[in-house]
């Protein structure tokens, strides 16, 4: 239970600590958000500055978004400026997670079935099915997966929507272009890791007192051979949201991704600092929960 | 009598023994060559733009021609050796800072150990896209200030040599991890303990007696990094975050070519070509780590 | 319960088929993930607008797009002409100008209204204008206010008073404008956004985010419906607008967006039924674009150049900046990278712009750019340093038009061109601080007239950015602002580009631009191809016969 409430109290510590970072880093480069192609008057560059204090010395302005944050106010975005980083997140952040959730349900649902098959009877065509999705995954960026896919079953065959974001049919391609590539990663693993299970020497000693294939593998073999899935499954949702990026782009889907990448050409500053508070947040608690979930599979993982 | 394999040649039988892995490293060997002869085996200038706008492959151009009318097959050989160095540059940044911080870890030990490999858990379940766009940006403006005043002629080298080493940069968590795995298994081990009971000091016992034997693990893992920073590089360029033009890289070219995946008119050899050799040129790396796997695995003689 | 949960995995680490668990929860997952999708029907007529709007604030706006979302929800005294862009009767049903075109009196509509109810009365044109000029509002353009008696002492803070600014209201109806000298495109000029009419009230109480706070209180054909970031705006009719009757849609998307391919495949398939900003279409493609019948492009008020150091040696000697100039071959250039039939230049205005036609440039001409760079001193560009080219990425149009540049020189001339790609800010700093060579630049005119493309380059204009400084030059426009008659005028203007793009040439013109958009001509009307890109949404029709579009909502 120490070790949960010490963990509990680490994630907003650290979150808080890398957007400092974040914060001081974006302060410190030259530049205004508010460079404009025209050259407007000076003043009103000067107005617009002044009204998110960034006219103020670095110390005063940290301590004004520290008080925002602490009152959990992400501050307003310094590009789009009728919203705040609150209200942008909270239209983009539910996209962005159902995204990532249903990759993430993909990459888990097609890539650990394929990757137990494949351990099973390697050398069938369902090893070889499972080689070629992860060489297809692996070997072919998502930019192009992507466009491809759209071209097939949407312009040539009609069956999904191009683009856009809204009823599940507009998830289908973009789903399946991200998760494709995390499929292909956890198929993978799961091969190796129940291929390394089976001939290991406790499944040998199980299988000596007599148990039942189906119990073996079921009990035994997947339960270790996942292990491997089940800790790659933290960085994993950290990689699904960077990827989000790309297939957000590319199915022009109303997400997080393209905000935080492109906060960076703008000088977004409260933006970029903002999302990388939350998404530090988020990903540290999910990895949390994974490192549960892998100390509830794993009998020799204890905490205390 | 035949005297006995010494382990490097085992592993060696073993190697050739995976007839995917061999072919495999044939290809990159041929690959390798090619980009390095490059322009000179082609005959054309990878910048030198051309009349022949757009033409579909010829006998003249094989890989056909971009906007600019270059011939293409010469930009792909000399992408390959860009997308080659990064991927070269990348893993050995990663596997320095890898290897120092995962043996620290296990053979220090104790609080050490914990904070430093807390450190990589943390980072690890961070998106790493957000280190590297700050060091890029950072780097931007830091150019854009000091050296186009003084050596604008360096900005592009700068660039380049910034993207190498940030990819490698956030790419050493995983080899960190494996590195210490390693360590902390042999660090009790009686050859060490003999080491450091007849007085070696602690940098000597690291290099001399752990170093080489972690080394198997290392070189399979830095084979399996390689592909994922060439991948990487391709994500940043689809970004406009990569090599910068008129270079090219594989990743830029691919990118650029993404484009032409669209209803109205498909300039295939513009996407097929970069898309496929970077295909090939992964699916080689990876077939050749996993040879190198089994070659060097320690538990392949039982 | 948490803690019965603990304990059990504590106890019993190793459930039996807990396997299983890890393909259990994917699938749990994706059937979760996919009760969260849900569709909307779609608008009446749905337009792609090209980029995310940063503000729909008509007075603190800049982009593009964000005016055109703008100029639906708010109208000043006059407004556009969809055909020709020209200023017809808005808010104001008629006006008079005094003999000396120095003062505008405009006769207000008596039914205005907004589209909450209240009256629109002459005090809040007033109000209106002095919030865009009042430098506490951050206006960037505020500067289209300077022709207003006043407007650039206040904006400048010369003049602590807004109420100084030349405009007033002489009755409920009636609203006077004093202009600073007579401005012929005037009635043009005050159709755009940042002259519109915002309600008083509203913006006090909400302050800067007064536009999202509903319901937002608007002057134009529609009003705000709601906005989902980087997805759509959505409007629908203003039933108190004084043009309703003419009308025909009963809602509108605005799609944002900023792949072009993605873009080009949502119009293919039906997404939206009108791409309307040339950014939202693949370069690449708009040769084979412009064959189908849906696509159109049309000539528009905008130029491509590039500008030189002339602070910096050796591009401080005209003759260098001459030989450049003769040396580029604009048609190849724009042909093989723009691909939608942009013109190319040798002046920075196009032709006809207002009626003037721009002088004679520096044609190419190989020989001559040889000559003159051996005068200058670097015979065969020998001893010439390094150019150093800075543009902007973003769009692989600027890197295209670079690379293509780098050719033309090192074959003609000898020169090396090196590129300095750079993100948006870092760029916009460079040029600001006269750190280049070479620099890319563009400028799309606010009106039709020249002076929205001669103004820049005068000595103490902030967008001059070359460091060109010519008393003559300021002498020739001074001198045209204060000439009533036209075709005096213009030959003063005409002197004056003479010197910036023949004799001096601080920058190089490379094409003007063209506009593209594309709708089925059908089934819609009302999209007219202009040279400011105006495209007024309240004059988007329904041919009569067409069918409602697939999918698309009853009119409610």
């Amino acid at each position: 239970m120490n070790f949960v409430l010490r963990r509990l109290i680490q994630v907003p510590l650290v979150a808080l600590l890398v957007a400092s970072l974040c914060f001081f880093l974006m302060h410190i480069l030259p530049g205004s958000p508010f460079d404009r192609e025209r050259a407007g008057p000076a003043a009103a560059k000067a107005a617009v500055e002044a009204r998110y204090h960034l006219d103020k010395p670095l110390p005063v302005q940290y301590l004004y978004w520290l008080s925002d944050v602490v009152r959990g106010d992400l501050g307003p975005s310094l590009k789009y400026r009728n919203h705040s980083v609150n209200d942008i997140l909270a239209q983009t952040l539910p996209v962005s997670f159902t995204l990532g959730w249903l990759a993430f349900g993909v990459a888990l649902g097609v890539g650990v079935p394929l990757g137990a098959w494949a351990a099973l009877r390697p050398g069938s065509w369902g090893d070889w099915c499972a080689a070629f999705l992860v060489l297809l995954g692996v070997c072919v960026p998502s930019f192009i997966v992507g466009p491809l896919l759209i071209l097939i079953f949407s312009l040539k065959l009609g069956w999904f929507p191009a683009a856009l974001w809204g009823g599940v049919s507009n998830a289908v391609l973009p789903v399946t272009a991200l998760g494709l590539f995390f499929a292909a990663r956890v198929a993978r693993l799961a091969r190796e890791g129940i291929t390394e299970t089976l001939r290991s020497e406790f499944i040998m000693a199980v299988r000596a007192k007599g148990a039942g294939e189906f119990r073996v593998l079921t009990r035994h073999a997947f339960r270790t051979g996942l292990l491997p899935v089940v800790s790659y499954c933290g960085p994993m949702l950290a990689d699904l949201l960077t990827g989000s990026f790309v297939i957000e782009t590319v199915f022009q889907i109303p997400g997080t991704g393209t905000f935080f990448i492109n906060a960076f050409n703008n000088k977004d500053y409260t933006m970029i600092v903002g999302i990388t508070l939350l998404y530090a947040v988020l990903l540290l608690s999910l990895n949390l929960i994974v490192d549960l979930a892998y100390a509830w599979l794993d009998p020799r993982v204890r905490h205390d | 009598m035949q005297p006995t394999p010494t382990p490097n040649q085992r592993a060696w039988r073993r190697f050739r023994g995976q007839h995917r892995a061999v072919w495999a490293t044939v290809f990159l060997g041929l690959v390798v060559l090619g980009s390095l002869l490059g322009p000179s085996l082609t005959g054309f200038d990878p910048n030198a733009g051309g009349e022949l706008q757009y033409a579909a492959p010829t006998a003249a151009h094989w890989c056909g021609t971009d906007v600019h009318g270059r011939d293409l097959l010469t930009r792909l050989l000399v992408g390959t050796r860009i997308s080659l160095l990064v991927g070269a540059v990348g893993a050995a940044v990663a596997l320095v800072i890898g290897v120092i911080w995962g043996m620290t870890a296990a053979y220090v030990g104790g609080r050490v150990d914990n904070l430093m490999m807390r450190f990589v858990d943390v980072l690890y379940s961070l998106p790493n896209i957000l280190f590297v766009m700050l060091g890029l940006i950072t780097l931007e403006a830091f150019s854009t200030r000091y050296l186009n005043a003084h050596a604008p002629e360096l900005v592009a080298t700068l660039h380049l040599t910034a993207l190498f080493v940030l990819i490698g940069a956030v790419s050493w968590l995983n080899m960190a991890r494996i590195v210490r795995g390693q360590v902390l298994s042999l660090r009790t081990r009686p050859f060490v303990l003999a080491s450091q009971a007849l007085g070696a000091g602690h940098i000597r016992v690291l290099a001399r007696q752990i170093l080489p034997n972690i080394l198997g693990v290392v070189i399979v893992y830095l084979s399996l990094t390689i592909p994922a920073v060439i991948l990487y590089e391709s994500f940043l360029s689809f970004l406009g975050r990569g090599i910068r033009p008129p270079q090219a890289s594989l990743g830029t070219l691919i990118a650029d070519g993404a484009a032409q995946l669209n209803p109205l008119r498909i300039r295939w050899w513009l996407v097929g070509f970069p898309a496929g050799l970077l295909a090939s040129l992964l699916l080689a790396l990876t077939f050749i780590g996993d040879g190198l796997r089994v070659a060097l695995d320690p538990k392949a003689d039982r | 319960m948490p803690r019965s949960w603990w304990a059990r995995i504590r106890k019993n680490p190793g459930r039996p088929g807990s396997g299983w668990s890890v393909f259990a929860l994917g699938l749990l997952l994706l059937a979760t993930g996919l009760s969260g999708c849900h569709s909307e029907p779609r608008a009446d007529f749905a337009i792609f607008n090209g980029n995310e709007p940063e503000t729909i604030d008509p007075q603190t706006l800049t982009g593009q797009p964000d005016g055109r979302i703008a100029a639906s929800l708010f109208e000043g005294l006059t407004r556009f002409n969809p055909t020709n862009a020209r200023a017809q009767p808005g808010l104001a049903h008629s006006w008079t100008l005094s003999p000396d075109g120095r003062t505008y009196t405009f006769h207000l509509r008596t039914n205005l209204t907004w589209s909450t109810g209240e009256p629109i009365r002459a005090e809040d044109f007033v109000w209106s204008w002095q919030r865009a000029i009042d430098p506490k509002t951050g206006a960037d353009y505020a500067g289209q206010l300077f022709y207003v008696k006043n407007g650039e002492a206040i904006n400048t803070n010369g003049v602590t008073d807004v109420k100084q600014l030349g405009i007033r209201a002489l009755d409920p109806f009636t609203v006077q404008v004093e202009v600073t000298q007579p401005t012929p495109f005037f009635l043009e000029l005050i159709a755009s956004r940042i002259f519109t009419v915002v309600p008083r009230w509203h913006v006090e109480k909400y302050g800067e985010n007064w536009i999202r706070h509903g319901p937002v209180p608007c002057s134009g054909a529609f009003q705000l419906v709601d906005w989902r970031v980087n997805d759509r705006v959505r409007v629908r009719k203003n039933p108190r607008y004084w043009d309703a009757a003419n009308v025909d849609l009963e809602t509108v998307d605005f799609r944002s967006g900023d792949n072009a391919n993605a873009a080009l495949n949502i119009y293919l398939t039906g997404g939206v039924d009108c791409i309307i900003d040339k950014t939202a279409m693949p370069v690449d493609l708009l040769d084979e674009l412009l064959k189908r019948p849906d696509v159109q492009k049309f000539p528009y008020l905008a130029t491509y150049f590039l500008r030189f150091n002339t602070t910096k040696a050796p591009y401080s000697d005209p003759r260098v900046r001459q030989a450049i100039c003769l040396v580029v071959d604009k048609a190849r250039i724009t042909a093989r990278t723009t691909r939608a039939g942009e013109i190319p230049t040798d002046t920075l205005t196009p032709p006809g712009t207002g009626g003037y036609q721009p002088p004679a440039g520096l044609t190419r001409n190989v020989a001559r750019a040889r000559e003159l760079l051996a005068a200058a001193g670097y015979p065969e560009g020998k001893g010439f340093p390094v150019i150093e080219y800075t543009y902007n990425v973003g769009t692989k149009l600027h890197e295209q038009v670079a690379i293509e540049l780098k050719e033309t020189l090192a074959a003609e001339l000898g020169l090396r061109l090196e590129l300095h790609p750079m993100e948006w800010g870092p760029y916009l700093r460079e040029m600001n601080a006269l750190n280049f060579d070479m620099i890319r630049g563009s400028w799309v005119g606010d009106y039709e007239y020249p002076n929205t493309f001669l103004d820049l380059f005068t000595s103490n204009n902030g967008n001059n950015r070359t460091g060109w400084k010519n008393p003559e030059y300021d002498r020739l426009l001074g001198e045209a602002a204060a000439t009533v008659d036209t075709a005096a005028r213009f030959e003063l203007l005409r002197r004056a580009e003479t010197l910036l793009i023949h004799d001096e040439v601080p920058i190089l013109c490379l094409h003007h631009y063209v506009g593209v958009f594309a709708f089925d001509r059908t089934k819609w009307t009302g999209i007219f191809p202009n040279l400011i890109d105006e495209h007024p949404v309240n004059a988007i029709h329904r041919l009569t016969g067409a069918k409602p579009v697939a999918g698309g909502e009853a009119r409610r």
